[in-house]
C-alpha cells in the first residue's frame, strides 16, 4: 500500500522527466535535419523504401513532424495521444531500420541528421540502432500509461495543478 | 416546509456536485480551446512547411537546360563531360563507354582517389575509348560552416561554364589543395585565385563569387541521389555504379584495367 502511494506521488515527477526526454531526443534528431535537408531526403531515399515521387517530401516534412511532437510534449498537452503518435513514428523508424538491415543496405540510419549510405570504412551498427529505438518505444509506452506529468498544459485544463496532485483519479 | 426541513448534508451534496459540473465544464471549455488553437498552429506550421517545399523544389534548375541557370555543355544527370581534348562539352566521343565520376571536394577519400585515378582517366578520355564526365556534388556541407562543398562545386560549374578547356586542371588543382574537412576552408575569393592559377581569365574567375550555379549543384546531387549515388566517390559506367569490392579503384591501374576490358567488349 505505501509502495503503492508512493508511486502514485512520484509518478507525475517520473512522467514529466521522460515526457521532457521525449521532447529533448526530438529537438536533438529534428534541428540537424532542418539544417541539412537535402541531407535529410537523402537519408530517407538510403532506406529505398518509399518511392521516388514521395521522397523529397517525406524528407523536408519529417523534422518539421517531429519539432511539432516536440513542442508538443514540451507543453504537456494531450500527452497520452502525443505519447501514440510517438510510438507510431518509432514503429516507422523500426521497420526502416529493420528492413535496412534484412536488406544488407549499408547506410547511416539518419536519426540525428546526417544519413545517407556510409563513406569507405564506415560500418552500419543496426543492433546499437535497434536497442536505442526500443529504449524510445518504452518510453513513450510508459507515458501512455501514465500520461499525467507535473507542469502541464493538460494539468491546467483539467484544473487538477493547483490541488489534488496526489489524487489518481485525475490521469 | 418541506424545503426548510432538508437536512443541511443533501444541500451540501447538491452544491459539491453543482461545483463539479462547473469545473467539469470550466475544464471541457479550456480543453476545446486548447484543441481549437493547437489544431490552428500545427496546420499553420505544416502548410508554411508544404509551400516553402514547393517554391524550393521550383526553384531548382531543369538540368540540362541550355536557358537556365546550368554550365555550358553539362548534361541532364549534372555531369560535365570532357571531351578527347580536354574541353568541357567539346569533341566528346558518342558510342564510348560512358563513365561518370561522382566526387565532393570536401571529401578526403575523392581527394584520394583523384591522385590515384586522374592520370588514368586523361589517357583514356584522350585515346577516345571512354565518355568521361564529372559530377561535381555537394553531400558535405553539414561539415563545412561556409557550404565548402557547393562553393567548390559551383566554382568547378563556372570554370567549366566560361572557360571549359581548363575545367579538369582547375578541378585536379582543387583536390591537390583540399582543405581538411574540418577546419578553415578556401573562401570564393581563393577559390578565383586557384582558377587564376591554372589561367582561367580574371572575369570567369570573378563569377565563382556570385554563385550562378549553386541550385545547379544542389539539383545535379539531388538527381545523382536518385541515379543511385550512395557516397562518394563513385565511378558509374554504363549506367550503374561500380561495386569498389569488385573493381578496387584505390589501388593503382585497377579502373584503368576493369575500363579497357570493359570498353574492348563493348
Amino acid at each position: 500500500m505505501s509502495e503503492l502511494s508512493r508511486f502514485a506521488r512520484l509518478q507525475p515527477w517520473l512522467s514529466l522527466v521522460v515526457r521532457l526526454s521525449m521532447a529533448g531526443i526530438l529537438v536533438a534528431s529534428s534541428v540537424p535535419k532542418l539544417m541539412d535537408l537535402p541531407q535529410s531526403v537523402v537519408a530517407v531515399r538510403a532506406y529505398r523504401l518509399l518511392p521516388e515521387a514521395i521522397v523529397p517530401l517525406v524528407g523536408h516534412l519529417l523534422p518539421v513532424v517531429e519539432l511539432i511532437l516536440a513542442a508538443v510534449l514540451l507543453a504537456g498537452v494531450f500527452t497520452r495521444a502525443a505519447g501514440v503518435v510517438w510510438l507510431l513514428m518509432m514503429a516507422g523508424f523500426l521497420t526502416g531500420v529493420i528492413w535496412a538491415w534484412s536488406q544488407g543496405l549499408q547506410i547511416d540510419c539518419g536519426c540525428f541528421g546526417g544519413g545517407g549510405d556510409l563513406a569507405e570504412g564506415e560500418t552500419t551498427n543496426y543492433s546499437t540502432y535497434v536497442a536505442e529505438r526500443l529504449g524510445f518505444v518504452a518510453l513513450g509506452a510508459y507515458l501512455v500509461a501514465f500520461p499525467r506529468t507535473r507542469f502541464s498544459l493538460d494539468a491546467w485544463m483539467a484544473g487538477t495543478d493547483r490541488n489534488e496532485v496526489n489524487s489518481t483519479e485525475s490521469a | 416546509m418541506a424545503k426548510k426541513t432538508t437536512p443541511a448534508p443533501k444541500n451540501q451534496a447538491a452544491a459539491e456536485a453543482r461545483a463539479r459540473a462547473q469545473a467539469q465544464m470550466r475544464a471541457q471549455e479550456r480543453k476545446t480551446t486548447v484543441m481549437i488553437w493547437l489544431g490552428v498552429a500545427v496546420a499553420v506550421v505544416l502548410f508554411a512547411t508544404l509551400v516553402a517545399f514547393i517554391i524550393n523544389q521550383s526553384q531548382a534548375p531543369e538540368l540540362g537546360d541550355a536557358d537556365g541557370a546550368v554550365p555550358a555543355g553539362s548534361t541532364e544527370s549534372g555531369g560535365l563531360p570532357v571531351g578527347t581534348s580536354g574541353v568541357v562539352g567539346v569533341d566528346v566521343p558518342e558510342d564510348a563507354l560512358e563513365v561518370s565520376i561522382y566526387a565532393d571536394y570536401l571529401c578526403p577519400a575523392c581527394a584520394q582517389f583523384e591522385m590515384v585515378v586522374a592520370d588514368d582517366l586523361d589517357e583514356l578520355r584522350e585515346a577516345g575509348t571512354i565518355q568521361l564526365s564529372y559530377h561535381p556534388v555537394s553531400i558535405l556541407d553539414r561539415a563545412s560552416p561556409t557550404q565548402y562543398s557547393t562553393r567548390s562545386a559551383n566554382a568547378a560549374a563556372t570554370v567549366a561554364d566560361g572557360s571549359p578547356e581548363h575545367f579538369v586542371e582547375y578541378s585536379n588543382l582543387l583536390f591537390a589543395n583540399q582543405p581538411a574537412e574540418q577546419g578553415d576552408h578556401w573562401s570564393d575569393a581563393e577559390l578565383a585565385q586557384f582558377a587564376i592559377e591554372v589561367g582561367v581569365p580574371a572575369d570567369v574567375a570573378d563569377a565563382i563569387e556570385d554563385g550562378l550555379f549553386r541550385r545547379w549543384v544542389v539539383g545535379a546531387t539531388e538527381q545523382a541521389s536518385v541515379d543511385g549515388l550512395q557516397g562518394t566517390p563513385s565511378v558509374m559506367v554504363d549506367g550503374e555504379m561500380l561495386n569498389p569490392d569488385q573493381v578496387p579503384y584505390f589501388q593503382a591501374g585497377a579502373l584503368k584495367a576493369y575500363l579497357e576490358e570493359r570498353a574492348a567488349t563493348q
